[in-house]
């Protein structure tokens, strides 16, 4: 590895919910212009440990740097106003209001305050949500339309885009292809690559291996909150899903305590 | 396959369609606004006479003052997924709040009493500012409960349901505080706007001035404004709201402080209206109040609803009562017919609701 310094690096996180120790101590690092494929079984802890960088969860223990500085994440905003960005499984969206509403949900773009009440530049939101659909190729009609009319490919690019609308230095991708069609699939991996491109650092959480091999630089295996596995993806797929699938049973463990040199 | 593209095609065109179409073709408030005019033509055609002569006009208007303030504070509380059942004792405790306030001060208010004796009444405007003040704490203690406590919206705000028709009860000893006859405080509820010459000038009420501000300032907040924005995201998904960035918390509390100062002033103007403080008085009303946001085509689950459509559900209430009562219908009869009216509007609003998805 080169000595880069990762845009985003986890030392050591350890969260626990009452009885279950969801994280017992993951180190995780992520470059900029790399796709990081994160897998596990269900309950491995992939979704805990991108909530805490995400800052919806604060971690029992562990560091989180960015760019090399210690960062203080507790809450989602701490964790957007650092550049991070995250896509949830469920889109997150808010059906009921349009498109260019939820591109804009939470960080509106305000023309004048009245006090405690700032008054939107609605026009101009449009005009924003307008661009950012035209910019990444999504076919949506008008930017007023409700999300609830439409398509589960359409929210998902809704969703993917909203966060690229705000310079994301790293962005977090929760299965993002879990509810979608092949040729909706196929888009949103064409997404990750041009997001690529542009220098952002990706982190890919998919129970589709193939997905996280086609776009996937290096990949990193989680198992019952811990770190089994992180290296780069390079053979050929067959290979690379009997590797990735023996780490993911426990079959395989780089990381195995007895194995660790103290 | 070929179904199921047809299908898609059909919701795509619709959807071109729809957002394409001049604004005031989609509103959905179109329908209701239908209905009223519809109503309104029918009982002019019936009672001729009556129905529009400015007496009987400013009736509706207090009667659409009234539920449209109140329905205004619940749209808030609603919009965002929850409900306020607290209204209408509220608007008796915050009635004989103000009447004991402006005829006696503070010593006759427990637990003041005890503190401080017998005092002298205090002015007007002080009183009123205290009272409404006291709804938007009222409101407040709603919204901790329910989002540092969880406490759900319908409990908490039932439990001040009681408390606040105990209190109103507690502090008259159940009999009413009367203003004088000349007290300045009755032009409040009691006064109107004339408009034009005449036997046919438009009397408009004080009451329904105050209605048409609120709704005006409300409509403001919820189209224009990011926290209104905030309100339709919240009650819309909580989550994604979070997610957001947006404080949810900060948010919902908002919604039952202007639910609960929406209460007082209803009170402060009832207790005007009625020329005293009862504590009997709004039995009931969060229900009315309730009806006519749901009419209005505001969804019960949350994230939809307008101010435009509240007013118009309150509108329809009014008229429908006035007329029923202009063409003699039995007062049994009328809470029957306007129970059928809410339940066809819920009824539509899941129907529309469903063949959508």
């Amino acid at each position: 590895m080169t000595e880069r310094t990762p845009l985003v690096e986890i030392r050591n996180a350890k969260k626990r919910f009452g009885a279950v120790q969801a994280l017992r101590g993951v180190d995780l690092a992520v470059y900029s212009g790399e796709v990081l494929g994160l897998v596990g079984d269900n309950a491995a802890g992939k979704s805990t440990l991108m909530k805490v960088i995400s800052g919806a969860y604060i971690p029992d223990e562990g560091e989180i740097f960015i760019d090399g500085k210690r960062a203080h994440i507790t809450s989602p905003e701490d964790s957007r106003r650092l550049g991070i960005e995250m896509v949830y499984q469920d889109f997150a969206l808010a059906n009921n209001l349009d498109v260019a509403a939820n591109v804009f949900l939470g960080r509106e773009m305000v023309r004048w305050s009245l006090g405690p009440l700032k008054i939107m530049n609605k026009r101009a939101m449009e005009a924003g949500a307008r661009d950012l659909i035209d910019n990444l190729k999504i076919d949506i009609d008008s930017v007023r339309l409700k999300v609830e009319n439409l398509s589960g490919g359409q929210r998902q690019a809704v969703a993917i885009g909203r966060v690229t609308a705000f310079n994301a230095k790293v962005i977090i991708m929760d299965e993002p292809t879990a509810a979608l069609s092949v040729a909706a699939i196929g888009k949103v991996l064409d997404l990750i690559r041009e997001l690529k491109t542009q220098g952002c650092a990706i982190i890919l959480i998919s129970h589709r291996l193939e997905d996280v091999y086609e776009v996937g630089d290096r990949i990193i295996v989680l198992r019952q909150g811990r770190k089994v596995a992180d290296r780069p993806i390079g053979e050929d797929i067959h290979q690379f899903r009997e590797e990735i699938v023996a780490y993911m049973v426990g079959a395989k463990d780089d990381f195995s305590p007895e194995a660790a040199t103290v | 396959m070929d179904i199921q593209n047809a299908v898609t095609d059909t919701s795509t065109m619709l959807n071109r369609v729809r957002s394409r179409s001049p604004g005031f073709l989609r509103a959905r408030e179109l329908p209701i606004a239908i209905v009223f005019l519809g109503l309104c033509l029918f009982f002019w055609q019936e009672k001729p006479d009556v129905f529009l002569r400015p007496a009987n006009l400013a009736i509706i208007m207090r009667f659409v003052a009234t539920f449209g303030l109140l329905a205004i504070g619940e749209l808030l509380v609603i919009i965002t997924g929850g409900i306020d059942l607290s209204v209408g004792s509220m608007t008796a405790l915050t009635g004989v709040l103000v009447a004991t306030l402006i005829m006696k001060g503070f010593g006759a208010v427990p637990p003041f009493d005890a503190l401080l004796g017998d005092t002298s009444p205090i002015a007007i405007l002080p009183a009123i500012i205290v009272v409404l003040f006291f709804g938007g704490l009222v409101g407040l203690w709603h919204g901790l409960f329910v989002t540092k406590l969880h406490i759900p919206p319908f409990i908490i705000t039932l439990g001040t349901w009681l408390m606040a028709r105990g209190a109103a009860a507690y502090i008259t000893r159940g009999y009413p505080i009367v203003f004088p006859s000349d007290s300045a405080f009755l032009n409040l509820g009691q006064g109107k706007v004339t408009l034009g010459d005449g036997a046919n000038a438009l009397q408009i009420p004080n009451m329904f001035i105050v209605l048409v501000v609120a709704a005006v300032v409300v409509a403001f907040i919820l189209n224009a404004t990011t926290l209104g924005r905030h309100i339709y995201a919240v009650g819309g998904n909580t989550e994604a709201a979070r997610v957001s960035g947006i404080n949810v918390d900060r948010v919902r509390m908002f919604s039952f402080v202007a639910s609960g100062m929406m209460g007082a002033l209803v009170g402060i103007l009832l207790a005007s209206r009625l020329g005293q403080g009862t504590p009997t008085v709004g039995t009931a009303y969060e229900l009315w109040a309730i009806a006519a946001t749901v009419i209005g085509g505001t969804s019960l689950f949350g994230g939809e609803g307008t101010v435009l459509g509240v007013i118009l559900g309150a509108a329809i209430m009014g008229v429908m009562q006035n007329g029923m009562v202009l063409l003699n219908v039995s007062s049994y009869l009328q809470e029957i017919v306007l129970g059928v009216v809410l339940v066809i509007a819920v009824t539509w609003d899941m129907w529309r609701r469903h063949r959508q998805t």
